[in-house]
C-alpha cells in the first residue's frame, strides 16, 4: 500500500520536487543543494528583466526533465566520489556536466559547472596538475567571454604555469601548453587593445610583447604573425618606425597575414625616403586581401616615387595597378551600398551608373541620401563594373606581353 | 486547589469528564471551577502541563453565554470570546512547543491536548488549522515511546493536508518531520528517509537551504544513515549540519559583537535547545564511526561553545573553546584555530567578570 501511495504522489508533485526528493532521500544532499540552488537563480535571474529581454527564458530548468535528469545523474555521481575522497572523479563528472550544456541556452549552465570545476580541481593532488590546468584554461576563456579580462588573465597565467614543460594533449589531440599560449596572447591582446583605447602607448607595447612572447611559444607561425602585426601597429603609433619594422619582417614567415604584414612594411618603407623603391612587389597581396583603399594609398605613392626616379616603365605598371586598385575600391563599395537594406542608396547607384564617378566616399552625400524617394526594385548585388573591369584587364595583358 | 464533587449530584444532562482522560470527574479545580478531574494526579499532571498559565483564562470561555438583549453587544461578546480562544490556542501551542524542545513529552500532552480542543472549538473539525496541534500530540507521543496513538494522530494530520492543497509549506515541512521521526523509530528506515527527504525539501522552500530549521531533517537522516552502517554518508550530512549552525550561531555572535549589544537575550529558548540538540547529536555520531574527522568535532565544538556563550554560561563556554581548540591544533588547515581563540578569551574574560560581581 506504501508503494502504491509513492506512485500517486509521484504524479501529484512537480518534477522539481520529485527529483530532489529523490536525490534527498539516498542521502545527496549537496547534489540537492545545488540542484535546488541552479532552479532558484534561474527563477531570480529571469524574473527580473521579464519577457522579452536577453535572459529571460522561455523554459525553465524545473520543467525541463532530460537536462534535469543529466544533472541529477552526474552529480550524484560526483557525490558519491567525493564522499569517498576521489576528487578526479568528481572533477570528470562535472566536466561531462560542463560539456554537456556547452549550446547557447544552457551557456549559464556551463559556466557554473565549469567554475564548480575549478574548485574541485584545486584539490586533486594526484595528477600533477593537468586537471587543474584544464579548469583554468576552461574559466579563462569564460571570463573571457564575459569580458572580465582580469579574471581570464589569472586563469591563464595559472594554467600556463602548470602546462609549461609539459606534453599533456587534450581531447583533440593539440598541446594543451600551445592552446593555453595561445588564449594567453589573445587576453594579452584584448588587455593591450583596452589600453591603446585609453592612450596609454608604452603598456600597451610591453603588453602586445607579452602577447608576442606567448605566440612565440605556441608555435603557430599564423598567430605568431597576427601578433607581430598588432605590435607594429603599436611601434608606429608611437612613431617607433625602425622597431615596427623590426618586428614586421619575421612576421612575413606567416601565411594568410602576410598581406597585413607587406602593407605594414610598405608603409614603414615609404616612411624612410632612402630605402629602394620596391613597394609595388607587396601591393599585389594587399589587393588579394581586400584592403583596397589601403592599396589605393600606397600605388599612389608608388606611382609619384616611380616618377621621381624616372623610370617609365615602373610607372606605367604602378599606374595600371593603381587603375586596378581603384575600380575594385568601388565595386567593394557600391555592392555594400547595393545589398545594404536601406534602399534609399539604389537612386545614387542609378546616378552613379551614368557619371561613373567615384562620390561614395563623400559623407555629405550619405547623409543627404536618406531624403531620397525609395525605389522599389533594385538588383540584390549590381555587378555593373564587370565590363570596366575587363577593360582593366585586357590593358593589364598587354603591358605583361610587352615586357 | 480542589474540590471534590460527586458524578450523581450533576444536574441532569451535564456531564463532567476528567480534562486529560475524558473519566466521569471526582475533582473541581477551585481557581477556575470550570475543569473536572477524575483524581489528583490527573489535575497535578494538567497544572504542571499547561493549567497553572490558562486557569484564569477558561473560567470566562466555559460559562454558558450570558444573554444580552442587543444585537451589538451580542457581536461584541462573540468577538471577545473568539480572541480569548485564539489566545488560548496560542499559549497552550507555545507551551507544548516548548516543553517537547525540553524533552518533557510527559507536561507536553495536557498542553497539546487543550491546543487541539479548543482548536476543534474554534475552526471546527477537520480544518487545516487543527495540523499543528495534531503535530505536537504525535510528537509527544513519540517521545513517550507510544508509537500507534502517534501514527493516528498523523494519520489525522495527512489526511487534512491531503485534502487541503492550500496548505502551507511549513505545515507540510512539520508534518514530515514527524513521520520521519515516527518511522525512524520504529525502524522503518526507508519510509523515513522518504519523509525526512519530504520535509527537507518543504524546509528548503520556506526557509532557504541555509537555514538552520532544515538543519533538524539533516540530522535526523543522518541518524538513520549511522544506523544502516552508511557513515560516509551520515559524515558528510553532519558536517553540513555543523556548518550551518556554526555559520549561523558565528553571524549573531559577530554581529552582537560589533555593536557592542549585550548578549543577553541574543538568542531565544527554543533555538538555543535545538541547537544544542543537534550538536550534541552530531558529536555523539562522530564519536561512535569508525573513521576519526576532528574538523567536523573542532566544527560543532566551537559551534557549542558560541552557543553557550551567547547563553551566558560562560565556563561551559570555555570548557568547550578549550577542547575546540586543542581539535583544531590536529587539523590546522581548516581555519578555525584564530576565531576559537578570540572566543576563548572573550569567554574568559566575561567569566572573570561575573565572579568578581558575584564576590
Amino acid at each position: 500500500q506504501k508503494s502504491h501511495n509513492r506512485a500517486t504522489l509521484k504524479f501529484r508533485n512537480s518534477l522539481k520536487q520529485n527529483i530532489c526528493i529523490d536525490m534527498l532521500r539516498k542521502g545527496y544532499h549537496r547534489s540537492f543543494r545545488e540542484v535546488f540552488a541552479l532552479i532558484q537563480k534561474q527563477a531570480a535571474s529571469g524574473e527580473a528583466p521579464g519577457p522579452g529581454s536577453g535572459i529571460w527564458q522561455p523554459w525553465p530548468l524545473e520543467e525541463q526533465p532530460r537536462k534535469l535528469e543529466q544533472i541529477q545523474r552526474f552529480l550524484t555521481r560526483a557525490e558519491e566520489a567525493q564522499r569517498a575522497g576521489c576528487y578526479e572523479e568528481v572533477y570528470d563528472n562535472q566536466v561531462a556536466l560542463a560539456r554537456y550544456f556547452e549550446d547557447q541556452e544552457d551557456k549559464w549552465l556551463s559556466d557554473y559547472f565549469y567554475e564548480v570545476c575549478l574548485d574541485s580541481a584545486q584539490r586533486i593532488k594526484m595528477d600533477g596538475g593537468e586537471r587543474e590546468a584544464e579548469a583554468n584554461f576552461n574559466m579563462g576563456r569564460i571570463y573571457m567571454e564575459q569580458g572580465r579580462l582580469e579574471g581570464a588573465l589569472e586563469c591563464a597565467t595559472a594554467s600556463h604555469r602548470l602546462t609549461a614543460g609539459r606534453t599533456w594533449t587534450d581531447g583533440a589531440g593539440r598541446s594543451c601548453f600551445a592552446r593555453t599560449c595561445q588564449s594567453l596572447s589573445t587576453i594579452y591582446s584584448s588587455l593591450a587593445n583596452k589600453m591603446l583605447e585609453n592612450e596609454e602607448h608604452q603598456v600597451a607595447i610591453e603588453t602586445l610583447l607579452k602577447a608576442f612572447e606567448m605566440t612565440k611559444e605556441a608555435g603557430d607561425k599564423k598567430i605568431e604573425a597576427e601578433a607581430a602585426y598588432r605590435l607594429g601597429s603599436a611601434y608606429r603609433l608611437v612613431q617607433d618606425h625602425q622597431a615596427a619594422r623590426r618586428v614586421s619582417v619575421p612576421a612575413l614567415q606567416g601565411q594568410r597575414t602576410l598581406a597585413m604584414a607587406l602593407t605594414q612594411l610598405a608603409f614603414t618603407d615609404s616612411c624612410v625616403p632612402s630605402l629602394n623603391l620596391n613597394a609595388d612587389w607587396s601591393l599585389h597581396v594587399t589587393l588579394l586581401q581586400g584592403v583596397y583603399d589601403r592599396a589605393c594609398e600606397m600605388f599612389q605613392r608608388a606611382s609619384e616615387m616611380a616618377e621621381k626616379l624616372g623610370r617609365p616603365e615602373r610607372l606605367r605598371r604602378a599606374l595600371v595597378h593603381l587603375g586596378i586598385a581603384r575600380a575594385l575600391h568601388v565595386t567593394a563599395t557600391c555592392s555594400s551600398h547595393g545589398g545594404a537594406p536601406p534602399l534609399a542608396d539604389v537612386p545614387r547607384l542609378l546616378l552613379w551608373k551614368d557619371s561613373r564617378r567615384d562620390t561614395f566616399g563623400d559623407t555629405r552625400l550619405a547623409t543627404n541620401s536618406s531624403h531620397c524617394p525609395i525605389v522599389t526594385c533594385f538588383p540584390p548585388r549590381p555587378l555593373m563594373l564587370l565590363d570596366d573591369l575587363q577593360d582593366f584587364q585586357s590593358a593589364w595583358c598587354n603591358i605583361s606581353d610587352d615586357e | 486547589m480542589s474540590s471534590t464533587i460527586n458524578p450523581l449530584a450533576n444536574p441532569k444532562g451535564t456531564k463532567k469528564v476528567c480534562e486529560l482522560c475524558e473519566k466521569p470527574a471526582h475533582i473541581q479545580c477551585t481557581g477556575c471551577r470550570v475543569t473536572f478531574y477524575c483524581n489528583t494526579e490527573h489535575q497535578q499532571a494538567d497544572w504542571a502541563g499547561i493549567h497553572q498559565k490558562v486557569c484564569q483564562l477558561l473560567a470566562p470561555l466555559r460559562t454558558p453565554i450570558p444573554f444580552h438583549v442587543l444585537g451589538a453587544e451580542r457581536e461584541h461578546h462573540r468577538a471577545q470570546r473568539l480572541q480569548r480562544q485564539e489566545q488560548l490556542i496560542e499559549i497552550s501551542r507555545a507551551t507544548a512547543q516548548r516543553k517537547l524542545f525540553e524533552k518533557n513529552h510527559w507536561e507536553a500532552l495536557p498542553a497539546a491536548q487543550l491546543c487541539l480542543c479548543s482548536a476543534t472549538d474554534v475552526y471546527g473539525p477537520g480544518a487545516v488549522q487543527l495540523v499543528p496541534a495534531y503535530l505536537l500530540l504525535a510528537e509527544a507521543n513519540i517521545g513517550l515511546g507510544r508509537f500507534s496513538q502517534a501514527e493516528e494522530y498523523l494519520a489525522q494530520a495527512e489526511w487534512i493536508v491531503m485534502k487541503g492543497p492550500e496548505c502551507s509549506l511549513v505545515v507540510r515541512h512539520q508534518l514530515h518531520r514527524n513521520l520521519g521521526r515516527l518511522h525512524a523509530a520504529t525502524e522503518n528506515f526507508e519510509e523515513a528517509l522518504f519523509h525526512l527527504a519530504n520535509d527537507v525539501y518543504y524546509a528548503s522552500e520556506e526557509f532557504g537551504l541555509d537555514s538552520t530549521v532544515t538543519c533538524g531533517g539533516y540530522i535526523l537522516m543522518a541518524n538513520i544513515f549511522f544506523k544502516q552502517k552508511k557513515y560516509d554518508i551520515a559524515m558528510s550530512l553532519c558536517t553540513e549540519v555543523a556548518n550551518t549552525w556554526h555559520s549561523h550561531l558565528y553571524r549573531i555572535l559577530d554581529s552582537h559583537i560589533q555593536n557592542y549589544s549585550s548578549l543577553h537575550n541574543a538568542i531565544d529558548e527554543a533555538q538555543q535547545a535545538e541547537a544544542d540538540r543537534t550538536l550534541q547529536c552530531v558529536l555523539e555520531l562522530e564519536e561512535q564511526i569508525p573513521k576519526r574527522v576532528p574538523c567536523l568535532m573542532a566544527l560543532a565544538c566551537h559551534a557549542l561553545a558560541m552557543l553557550w556563550l551567547l547563553g551566558n554560561d560562560f565556563a561551559k563556554a570555555a570548557e568547550l573553546g578549550r577542547r575546540a581548540l586543542a581539535l583544531s591544533q590536529l587539523e590546522p588547515d581548516c581555519g578555525l584555530t584564530e576565531p576559537i581563540q578570540r572566543l576563548l578569551k572573550m569567554s574568559e574574560a566575561r567569566g572573570g567578570l561575573e565572579a568578581t560581581g558575584m564576590s
